[in-house]
């Protein structure tokens, strides 16, 4: 099976009605643990560190949460919920595709006690950031995930390696 | 302020007539007006609305059920909800 080469492009996500249209940066994602969740749109989050998840998908995707790799409180629309972290792997499907046109790899999830969001997940920096150059433009109202590298060639910006998954201050 | 316009004038060129994103968004904003509040099963190339349920856990049990794919689920906010701007 031939999986399509990047860049994949997304289109935003209109919102409700509101006063003038909202469109959210939004990829198709899946997360797996002992099973494989329901495919779902995830948020791109620049501006959160980690990649969270709606704990509905703790029982779809079959994530033991028994013993997390560790737990932190976050600051989360104005809540301190505690949000437990572990290893999982995410897909990123492929917008136009079917469900097996996808790339995968693991990174810490973290599963807050409440959620109120649309979007299962959201994608930030460490877990996803780390892994693609992702680009959004209003105007063409897409979001464009690339390779790694493809920053450097564009910038001329050499980028270090993905980061590793390793705290540093384990509690 | 030069890369930003070589940049903008190569996206141009990239999307020029491959932009499909509006009618997406308008049929994604009904969707979302018909069925606010509840999660919904979009299909992932033209944005129809497959399936929708009150919660997640009922909507995923029925996809998986019947075996439906090339689809992704979200929750279609209602216009009572404030708008969301931010996680933190």
């Amino acid at each position: 099976m031939t999986i399509p080469a990047l860049p994949w492009r997304y289109p935003f996500q209109v919102d409700a009605p509101r006063l003038r249209p909202i469109l959210r940066p939004i990829v198709s994602a899946q997360l797996r643990g002992a099973d494989s969740s329901t495919p779902f749109k995830a948020l791109v989050d620049s501006g959160s560190e980690h990649v969270l998840a709606a704990p509905w998908l703790v029982s779809d995707a079959g994530v033991d949460l028994r013993n997390p790799k560790y737990s932190l409180r976050l600051g989360i629309g104005g809540e301190n919920p505690l949000v437990n972290f572990t290893d999982l792997k995410i897909r990123l499907l492929h917008p136009q595709g079917d469900d097996d046109h996808f790339i995968e790899w693991e990174t810490e999830v973290g599963f807050p006690e409440h959620w109120r969001a649309p979007w299962p997940m959201l994608l930030g920096q460490h877990g996803f950031f780390d892994q693609f150059t992702v680009s959004m433009h209003r105007a063409a109202a897409l979001t464009v995930i690339e390779e790694w590298g493809t920053f450097d060639q564009r910038f001329g910006i050499e980028v270090r390696e993905s980061d590793d998954h390793t705290r540093r201050n384990p509690q | 302020m030069r890369i930003r316009m070589q940049w903008t004038k190569r996206l141009r060129r990239l999307y020029r007539g491959k932009m499909s994103a509006r009618d997406e968004h308008l049929k994604m904003e009904q969707a979302f007006v018909e069925c606010a509040g509840q999660w919904v099963a979009v299909d992932r190339e033209t944005g129809d609305v497959i399936a929708a349920r009150s919660t997640p856990y009922d909507l995923s049990a029925y996809i998986k059920s019947a075996g439906i794919r090339s689809v992704d689920i979200v929750r279609a906010p209602s216009e009572q909800e404030p708008e969301m701007v931010g996680f933190g």
